[in-house]
């Protein structure tokens, strides 16, 4: 029924970040666990997985001395997002 | 958030809520209108103050108080940078908006006080703020601020045929319709906003 939904993004997390990430220039890892209401460790998982896709930038740097990590949105991950909407308006379209 | 698998209803549904959530980020743009609104109206009031009912020499001391708002708005902006869990395209472009507006302000206070042109200053002022508050306003879709910037524009036509004194009062009126009214109502349509996510 959703074979042409992207897999990568059709995953409750993953697009919760994504949608997130849609909206803004870059965004903390705190800020998306905190959005989301995740777990660090799934969060990071999901992550990984969309950084290994090309759909995100993962920076890791240091801010007062502390960890962070930014994640910002790839045009690819921008283009992928967009394909998925699209897909999932079809759907919605057709009535299935 | 659990792993399951979901519909597309409840697919948009979840993109939705997210674009929701990120729209919190508007909350700081209140801030500096009303520093700002209130700092200036303080002292337009107190320069006529001084000047109509007193015999104070130099009644022009009450825009001193610029210099508190600087200092204030420096911290404010420093604190709420290192605060910041995420960037928004918007919020950086507010940013910037802001530091152009402060930087013409103070070379416009610069060269008008070189000229020694106090007098005619307050007519340009007027047509600033317009011009401020209908660009932040359209950058951050907020119709009541656009409207406001569109308000101070025959002000500033006005005040070039009135009195300094009565320029005075007219600038407590500016920011009072384009940056106190307005500073409000974005303040209440964020804490409503806020609620709502």
């Amino acid at each position: 029924m959703f074979k042409d939904l992207d897999p990568i993004l059709h995953s409750q997390l993953r697009l919760a970040v994504i949608s997130l990430l849609i909206s803004v220039k870059e965004a903390e890892f705190t800020f998306l666990r905190e959005k989301t209401n995740a777990t660090a460790g799934n969060l990071s998982v999901q992550i990984q997985k969309l950084r290994e896709a090309g759909y995100i930038d993962v920076i890791k740097q240091f801010k007062d001395n502390y960890p962070q990590t930014i994640c910002k949105i790839t045009p690819q991950g921008i283009t992928a997002f967009e394909e998925y909407v699209k897909n999932l308006q079809s759907y919605l379209g057709s009535g299935t | 958030m659990v792993e399951e698998k979901f519909s597309p209803e409840q697919s948009l549904q979840l993109i939705r809520s997210m674009i929701e959530k990120v729209k919190q980020d508007f909350s700081d743009n209140s801030f500096f209108l009303l520093l700002w609104g209130w700092l200036i109206l303080i002292a337009a009031l107190l320069h006529y103050g001084l000047m109509t009912f007193s015999n104070f020499k130099q009644p022009w001391m009450a825009w001193s108080l610029m210099w508190v708002g600087a200092v204030i708005s420096i911290y404010y902006a420093i604190r709420s940078e290192r605060k910041q869990k995420h960037k928004t395209y918007i919020g950086d472009t507010m940013k910037l908006v802001g530091a152009a507006t402060g930087i013409t302000f103070s070379v416009l206070a610069f060269i008008l006080g070189y000229f020694e042109l106090w007098s005619y200053s307050f007519p340009v002022y007027f047509t600033l703020y317009g011009y401020i508050a209908f660009v932040s306003g359209t950058i951050i879709s907020f119709a009541p601020l656009r409207w406001a910037g569109v308000a101070c524009w025959p002000v500033a036509v006005v005040s070039v045929f009135v009195s300094f004194d009565i320029q005075l009062l007219l600038m407590a009126f500016v920011v009072l319709i384009s940056y106190i009214i307005p500073g409000y109502l974005l303040k209440f349509h964020q804490k409503n906003q806020t609620n709502r996510v």
